[in-house]
Formats: structure tokens, C-alpha cells, sequence
């Protein structure tokens, strides 16, 4: 597991696919970004990193970090400054990994209510997104173009119909499964 | 009892919000009647505080009312809902600052563009204090039933069994089918959840362009959304406080309100139909798919029909011939099914669509809803208070209480009904300032509203005189 991560994480880094990745905004957005999310989770593996247990026990605060680099990355503002500025894009390379690293670590530890508002939360946001994006007249990104944008928003509407369909189906046929408590 | 402690703090919180808020209602008839001056400014934030307080507290107090019942089932999160309280109060005096200090107004539905384009009525810190506010208010009931519904399917396997589908196809006894405290609780669920999705969207929405407004956005779909959560969240609350009505009478007969059949099925209609019907706040909207339209036409009239029908229905039956003992609570559930009753049949009036041409944005539109609200929903709530003082208190009812119920009937009456007549005058809602002939009623009602208020008091009294004697 771990060495595939690293793996990943080279071939992500690799110049040819990081500028290929990163010329096109929705593969910047829908597979750079979770790729390097994925590194994360992966790195993690079904370990249980002793050094966490500590303070991520009820994995509360890991998730909330987790959901802060989130949302940093959901800003339109920080793809595109990625881009040009090279800490930032230091700082993608790290953050992304960590996220994934943290969420792995801490989604099987909270609690269901927890889950579940998150679930929702991402419905509602993506909604958002896919609402600016489509229907916003203004160019958002200097790096890209506002038909790109288009492509995002679109991508984004796709995942709340799945997150939707997803979320009727689990409340109106399979009920909460292995994940009730 | 279950966490009596809380369901209290939400009663008093709720009551006395409920109560406060009355005050600016009467502020606002009398300034529109003509018996007071009021700057128009002023006038609008009175009105954007009276129905985001009134919505606010009723449907928090409403909820109170399921969350008893329903944890009589089901196992509900204690400390989710001790935080729904701490959210609502957070969220309320933020919108409290936006409002009064930083004078917001743009009443309670927020209708986009509205929060930023008030030329220069308010500015951007009581725009976003109002919105955060919303947005936290939000959180909490999210946080809510999203623990109901979980319960429920922890319990019975699905939303779907929650309402008794699968008794509906028969694949289950009508004997097994779900208490009526799991079914409203199981459709409240279901219109809320949704509706706070749509809530959260565009207030997030109307944040960014209150921040940034180069990022403009589709009118229309804003609009869709904010009535898609502000029609059926403020709808949800009579389908929250009915549960009282179910609870109470079996209690107070002997006799069980068992679910059957056709109370399934128009409990599953009146989820499907909440769910539908916002558009009809989009009549006027020529833009609009005709088809949205006609369905918001359609299915308003036959809105909340299915589960009012069963109700009242099994409500004559439950109480025929079985020997009830009336008191406060028992009285003021039946008023409620009354009220209810009387209250949507303007509602199905104003729903048609060339009565509505006529109708739409007059103060006939707060006639149905003063109506159905105050001698509905909010009597349940009341309903609710007398019960628990009964019979987890043992407080005895004293004369004055009865004198509160029948003041409380004519005056909630009487400020409904002034409403309807301003309408059929063809006075505008939402006006500040009414032309001469508009002022009679609104005078009458501002003056009836008067003693509403001292009823609502005396209601309140008597519960808090339980929540004092116990602790
Ligand atoms: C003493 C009792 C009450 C009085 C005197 C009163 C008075 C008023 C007045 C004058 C308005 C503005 C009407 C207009 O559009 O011109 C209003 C609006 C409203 N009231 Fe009440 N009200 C009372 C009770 C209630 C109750 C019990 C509820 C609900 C639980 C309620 C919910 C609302 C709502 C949602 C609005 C709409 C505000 C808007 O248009 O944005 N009111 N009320
Ligand atoms: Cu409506």
C-alpha cells in the first residue's frame, strides 16, 4: 500500500503529467486533486498510526482538518493560484496527501450524525458550486477559460444527481446497513 | 420523564418568543391602521423579525413536540438536540444584531437579490449578520433530523418503512404499521432535510454575492430555492405539533389511535405533496414551465387535505362517545383541528390560479396563514404545554386559564379574519403605509391583538408556574 502511494505520488509530481494534469480545469480539479487525496488515503492504509490515537481518538479533530483543507481547495481562488505561484502548489502537494491521510483516519471513528452532515453538506455545496460555475456571466479563474468553467460546473452537477440518487437510496431501500452502530 | 429538562427550555424558549413577537405584529397593524407611526424602515424590520421569530420559534417549539413523542420509539441523540437549541439561539441573536442594530429588512424569505440590493438600506454587515444567523439557525435543525431520521431507519430499516410503504403493498399486517409519532415523524423528516438543503444552497448563495457581487446568479432558480425551503419548512411545523393531537386523545380516551391503511397513505401523500407545491409561490412567474405551475396549482389544493381529512377525521371518531374528560390540553387540541380545518380553505382559494391573479401578494395571504398558524399550529404547541403541566406536573387549570382559551379563540380570530377582509379590499401585503380606506381592519385587528397577547401570557404563565414547581 504504502509504496503504491509512493509511487503515485511520483508519477503525480512527474513534470509531463502534473502540467498536462493541471493545463485542463476539470482534470485539474475532478483527478489532480483527488488523485493526490487518494495518495493519502492509500499511504494510510488499514494501519493504525499510534501517534494519532492520541488526539484524533474520536477522529473529530482530524476530520475537521480534514474538511478545512477541503473547502481551501473548493475556493476557485486557490486552484488557479496554484498555478503561478509555486508555494501554493508546495502546498497542494502536501495538503492534499494530508487530507487524505487525516480523512481515512478518521471516518471510520465518527460518528454516524457526523457522517451523515457531511454527506449532506457536500450535496448542498456541490450544488452551489455547480450553480456558480454554470450560471455565474464573470471569467472566475484567470487560467482558464469561462467555457472550462462550464465543463466544472457540469462535473459538479453530475455529483450531486449521483450524491442524490446515492442518499435515496440508502434511506429509502438498504437503511443505514454495517454502519449502524 | 424522557429529558424533560429540554423540552421545557424549548417550550419557554418558543412561547416566549412566540409571545414577543406578537407585540411587533400588533406594532405593525396599528402603524398600518393608522394608530401609530412608524417610519416604513422601521416597519420593515419589524416584519422581517416577526416572521423569522415567529417561523423560528414555532417550528423550534414544534419540534419539541415530535422529539417527545418520537423518542418514546426511537432512540434520539439527547446531546444533538441539546445543540439544535444552542445553534437556534446563537443563530437568533445574530440575526437580532442584523436586524435591529444594523437594520436589515428584507423579510424573512430573503428573496435574492434582495439581501444586497437594498439601495443603501442596510449594508453588508447586517445583510451577512441576517444570513449567518439563518445559516446556523439551519445547522441545528439539520443536525436534528438528520438524528431523527437515522433512528428511524435504525428502527424500522427505511424511510420507507418509517411511513408504512410496505404495509401499503401489504407485505406487513395493518396491525404492525408504524405509531403516528414514527410516520410524521418519518415525513418531517423527509420535506425538512430537503428543504434545508435548498436553504443552505442559497443562503450560501446570497452570502457570496452579498461578499463579491460580480458573482451574479439566476433569479429564477434562486427563487425556486428559497421558496422550496421557506414554503416547506414553515409547512412542516403543523406536521410536527399534530403529533400531540394523536398522543393526546389516546391518552385522554383510552383508546388507540392506531395507523391504518389509508391514514399511511395520506400521510405519503402529504410528504410528496409538501415537497411540490412551492410553486405555487412562482404563479405570477410567466417565465416558469407551465407544467410546474399547474402541478403548484394542483396539489395545492390538495396539500395538507389527505392528512387534515384523517385527522379530523379520526379525531371526531376518537373522541365520540368515549367519555372524554375535557380540560385545557384536550380543548385546545381540538380547537387546533378546527383551526386548521377553517384555515386552508382560503389557502385553497388563493391556490387557483385566476384567483390568484387577483388575490396574490394582497394581505389575503397572511389571512390563511394567521389563520391556520395561530388557531393551528401554534395551539398545538400550546395544546402540548397544558399536557405536559397535567400530566407530568399535576397543575391544576384555573378559571383564568379557560378565560385565556375563549379570548384566545375570538381574538386569534379576529386578527385572522381582519386579515382576509383587508384582502378582499384588495390592500396590498407588506405595505407600510395603508391608504385611508385600508386602515380599518388593521386598526381592529391591532386592538384585538391586544388581548391575544394577555391570553398568550396567561397560556404561558401556567407553564411556566410547571417548569418552576417541579425543578
Ligand atoms: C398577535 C398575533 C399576530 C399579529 C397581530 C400578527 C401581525 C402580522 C402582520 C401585521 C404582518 C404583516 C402583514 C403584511 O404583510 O402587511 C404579519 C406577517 C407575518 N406573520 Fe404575523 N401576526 C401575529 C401572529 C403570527 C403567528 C402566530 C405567526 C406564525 C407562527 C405569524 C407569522 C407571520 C409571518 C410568517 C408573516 C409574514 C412576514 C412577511 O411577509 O415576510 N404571525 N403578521
Ligand atoms: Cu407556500
Amino acid at each position: 500500500m504504502m509504496k503504491l502511494a509512493i509511487l503515485f505520488f511520483i508519477l503525480l509530481l512527474a513534470p509531463v503529467i502534473r502540467e498536462s494534469l493541471e493545463s485542463v480545469m476539470v482534470l485539474h480539479m475532478f483527478l489532480q486533486l483527488p488523485l493526490l487525496i487518494l495518495v493519502g488515503v492509500l499511504l494510510h492504509g488499514n494501519r493504525n498510526w499510534r501517534f494519532l490515537e492520541k488526539w484524533n481518538d474520536n477522529g473529530v479533530a482530524g476530520m475537521l482538518l480534514a474538511v478545512g483543507v477541503l473547502i481551501f481547495w473548493m475556493l476557485p481562488r486557490s486552484l488557479d493560484d496554484a498555478l503561478t505561484e509555486i508555494e501554493l502548489e508546495i502546498w497542494k502537494f502536501a495538503s492534499l496527501p494530508l487530507l487524505g491521510f487525516l480523512w481515512k483516519n478518521s471516518w471510520r471513528k465518527i460518528g454516524g450524525i457526523f457522517k451523515s452532515f457531511l454527506y449532506i453538506n457536500f450535496l448542498s455545496m456541490f450544488g452551489l458550486l455547480a450553480w456558480l460555475y454554470l450560471g455565474t456571466p464573470v471569467q472566475i479563474c484567470n487560467n482558464y477559460l469561462i467555457n472550462e468553467q462550464h465543463i466544472v460546473g457540469a462535473v459538479y452537477l453530475s455529483s450531486v444527481l449521483v450524491l442524490l440518487l446515492n442518499l435515496l437510496y440508502i434511506v429509502f431501500f438498504r437503511g443505514l446497513g454495517e454502519e449502524a452502530e | 420523564m424522557v429529558h424533560n429538562r429540554l423540552i421545557k427550555n424549548y417550550l419557554v424558549i418558543g412561547g416566549i418568543v412566540i409571545l414577543l413577537m406578537m407585540v411587533f405584529g400588533i406594532l405593525m397593524l396599528l402603524a398600518q391602521g393608522g394608530g401609530l407611526s412608524l417610519s416604513p424602515p422601521t416597519f420593515y424590520q419589524f416584519m422581517t423579525i416577526h416572521g423569522t421569530g415567529m417561523i423560528g420559534a414555532a417550528a423550534l417549539a414544534a419540534s419539541a413536540v415530535m422529539w417527545y413523542f418520537l423518542s418514546q420509539h426511537v432512540t434520539l441523540s439527547k446531546r444533538i438536540f441539546k445543540a439544535n437549541l444552542i445553534l437556534f439561539l446563537i443563530g437568533l441573536v445574530l440575526v437580532i444584531i442584523g436586524v435591529f442594530s444594523f437594520d436589515y429588512a428584507s423579510a424573512w424569505t430573503f428573496l435574492y437579490p434582495l439581501p444586497t440590493l437594498s439601495a443603501k438600506a442596510w449594508g453588508i454587515i447586517g445583510a451577512l449578520l441576517y444570513l449567518f444567523g439563518m445559516l446556523i439557525i439551519g445547522i441545528g435543525f439539520l443536525l436534528l433530523f438528520i438524528d431523527t431520521g437515522r433512528a428511524i431507519i435504525r428502527k424500522k430499516g427505511s424511510l420507507a418503512k418509517g411511513l408504512g410503504w410496505d404495509v401499503i403493498a401489504g407485505k406487513k399486517a395493518e396491525k404492525d404499521a408504524p405509531e403516528p409519532a414514527i410516520i410524521a415523524g418519518t415525513m418531517v423528516t423527509i420535506v425538512n432535510v430537503t428543504a434545508l438543503i435548498a436553504g443552505a444552497t442559497v443562503i450560501m448563495m446570497n452570502i457570496i454575492h452579498t461578499i463579491n457581487p460580480a458573482f451574479t446568479f439566476d433569479p429564477l432558480l434562486a427563487k425556486n430555492l428559497t421558496y422550496a425551503f421557506g414554503h416547506v419548512f414553515a409547512n412542516s411545523i403543523i406536521y410536527m405539533s399534530v403529533i400531540v393531537v394523536y398522543e393526546l386523545l389516546a391518552k385522554y380516551t383510552n383508546r388507540s389511535w392506531k395507523a391504518n391503511k389509508v391514514f399511511l397513505i395520506a400521510w405519503s401523500m402529504s410528504t410528496i405533496f409538501t415537497l411540490m407545491i412551492y410553486t405555487h409561490h412562482m404563479l405570477m412567474d410567466s417565465v416558469m414551465p407551465k407544467w410546474m405551475l399547474i402541478i403548484g396549482q394542483v396539489f395545492s389544493y390538495a396539500n395538507g387535505l389527505p392528512v387534515l381529512i384523517v385527522t379530523a377525521y379520526g379525531t371526531l371518531m376518537i373522541v365520540y362517545k368515549s367519555g372524554i374528560k375535557w380540560d385545557m390540553s384536550s380543548g385546545l387540541a381540538f380547537l387546533s383541528m378546527f383551526g386548521w380545518t377553517v384555515g386552508v380553505v382560503p389557502a385553497i382559494i388563493d391556490a387557483t390560479i385566476v384567483v390568484n391573479h387577483v388575490m396574490h401578494n394582497t394581505k389575503w395571504v397572511p389571512g390563511h396563514f394567521h389563520m391556520y398558524m395561530g388557531l393551528g399550529a401554534v395551539v398545538m404547541i400550546f395544546a402540548f404545554m397544558y399536557y405536559l403541566a397535567k400530566v407530568d406536573g399535576g397543575l391544576k387549570i384555573t378559571k383564568l386559564d379557560w378565560i385565556a382559551f375563549f379570548s384566545y379563540i375570538v381574538t386569534m380570530a379576529a386578527v385572522s379574519v381582519q386579515f382576509l377582509v383587508s384582502g378582499a379590499l384588495s390592500t396590498p401585503r407588506r405595505w407600510a403605509t395603508h391608504t385611508p380606506e385600508w386602515m380599518g381592519p388593521a386598526l381592529f385587528g391591532g386592538i384585538a391583538g391586544v388581548f391575544l397577547v394577555i391570553a398568550t401570557t396567561l397560556f404561558i404563565v401556567h407553564f411556566v408556574r410547571y417548569v418552576c414547581n417541579e425543578t
